[in-house]
């Protein structure tokens, strides 16, 4: 029952809102296909990724990660093996025009780490003709364990009056 | 289901593996870390390999690594439970023969805290996304290739997706706020086995009315 009612939500936000809005018919963004993760030595690590590599012939490129929950922790990283060669890097959830967070490549490598729901895209925009940089996105196991405020009162030894519960998950 | 096929349309099947812009190539987990779970070291993504490692030893040992995840967008909703707090009061809590039952139903009842905490948040971000869209629309729809009748089409195709996704909304909260008070009679039996009488109608209840209210759908 548990299952169900989580995957009728993932479905649905997935379905409403699949990667930013654009009415450009030429923008064509490419899905990176989550795949799944075991890390030997951790499991914490456990989850989904994708490792992608791109030659980019043209000077802007869009990509999109979708089927995400906002309590799982998520990583992307950009790199490429040519120090003096640099992108351009934005992410997006609503719009393409308005991105969330920006940034470029410095020595070769550019990383950032967020949660959010449902799907996001991926801009990368090149100095040069052609370039070719590996893209990372990892998406880690929903963070369900962690510890949520208690709505039963503490006993007064327990909780000292300056200490008030916080979510783990607020911003 | 009409918002995705709008979206689907206007982004013209934006789901591509290959386009004419360069060559993409997407790696499989298998493929990128050998059955051994060992990277190759020809492997043309060792660097991004290397990064991600370098990632995951950066985790602290305070184990308080994954609350540095902020939302990508500053606008997005994520759920916040830190005013679900109403101080409900229970004996059960303390006592130790009552703590398998309790966790039982404290396991229970977070799992429906946190399905509606995301559920109202789909919901808001998923109006933000529309309006946003919408407003964008409105404004660029005059000057792009979109004729702008075609745009007025769409737009009505946008507002009864949002008024499907009311009903959604509705359907779910109704599931999950109705799992909640089950999870809240589970304490009651708890409290009657171990601790007090009438405990759902002395504290669970009033709990269960400040999340009903919290949740329910406000426009």
């Amino acid at each position: 029952m548990k299952i169900i009612l989580m995957g009728c939500i993932m479905a649905y936000c997935s379905a409403v809102v699949a990667q930013p809005f654009t009415l450009n018919k030429d923008l064509k963004p490419t899905e990176l296909i989550m795949l799944p993760y075991k890390n030997k030595k951790d499991t914490t690590w456990n989850g989904k990724i994708n490792i992608t590599t791109v030659t980019q012939t043209k000077d802007t490129m869009y990509f999109f990660v979708k089927g995400l929950s906002i309590y799982q922790p998520v990583y992307i990283g950009v790199d490429n093996n040519k120090k003096n060669q640099k992108c351009k890097i934005s992410l997006s959830k609503d719009n393409w025009t308005t991105p969330d967070k920006t940034g470029e490549l410095v020595n070769g490598f550019w990383q950032h780490k967020f949660r959010t729901e449902g799907s996001f895209g991926i801009m990368i925009v090149a100095n040069k003709p052609v370039q070719t940089y590996n893209i990372t996105v990892w998406a880690g196991k929903e963070l369900i364990n962690r510890k949520l405020p208690s709505p039963f009162k503490s006993k007064p030894t327990e909780t000292p009056k300056s200490t008030k519960p916080k979510s783990k998950l607020k911003n | 289901m009409k918002l995705l096929l709008f979206l689907l349309l206007l982004s013209i099947n934006a789901t591509t593996k290959a386009q004419a812009v360069g060559n993409i190539i997407q790696h499989g987990a298998a493929e990128i870390f050998g059955s051994d779970g060992v990277v190759s070291a020809q492997s043309i993504v060792t660097n991004s390999i290397e990064h991600f490692n370098d990632f995951q030893e950066s985790r602290d040992a305070a184990n308080d690594f994954f609350d540095s995840f902020n939302t990508l967008s500053s606008s997005e909703c994520s759920p916040d439970f830190s005013s679900n707090n109403v101080g409900m009061q229970g004996t059960c809590k303390e006592n130790e023969t009552c703590y398998e039952c309790y966790e039982k139903a404290k396991s229970k009842m977070d799992f429906f805290r946190r399905q509606l905490g995301r559920l109202n948040c789909i919901y808001t971000n998923t109006t933000g996304f529309a309006k946003n869209a919408i407003a964008f629309g409105d404004n660029t729809s005059g000057v792009h290739a979109m004729a702008g009748l075609a745009w007025q089409k769409q737009k009505t195709t946008i507002n009864k997706s949002l008024a499907k996704l009311k009903v959604t909304y509705d359907t779910k909260y109704t599931e999950f706020i109705s799992g909640l008070k089950d999870a809240l009679k589970e304490f009651n039996e708890c409290e009657l086995q171990f601790g007090s009488k009438d405990w759902f109608d002395k504290s669970g209840f009033i709990y269960f009315e400040f999340m009903k209210e919290r949740y329910k759908r406000k426009d």
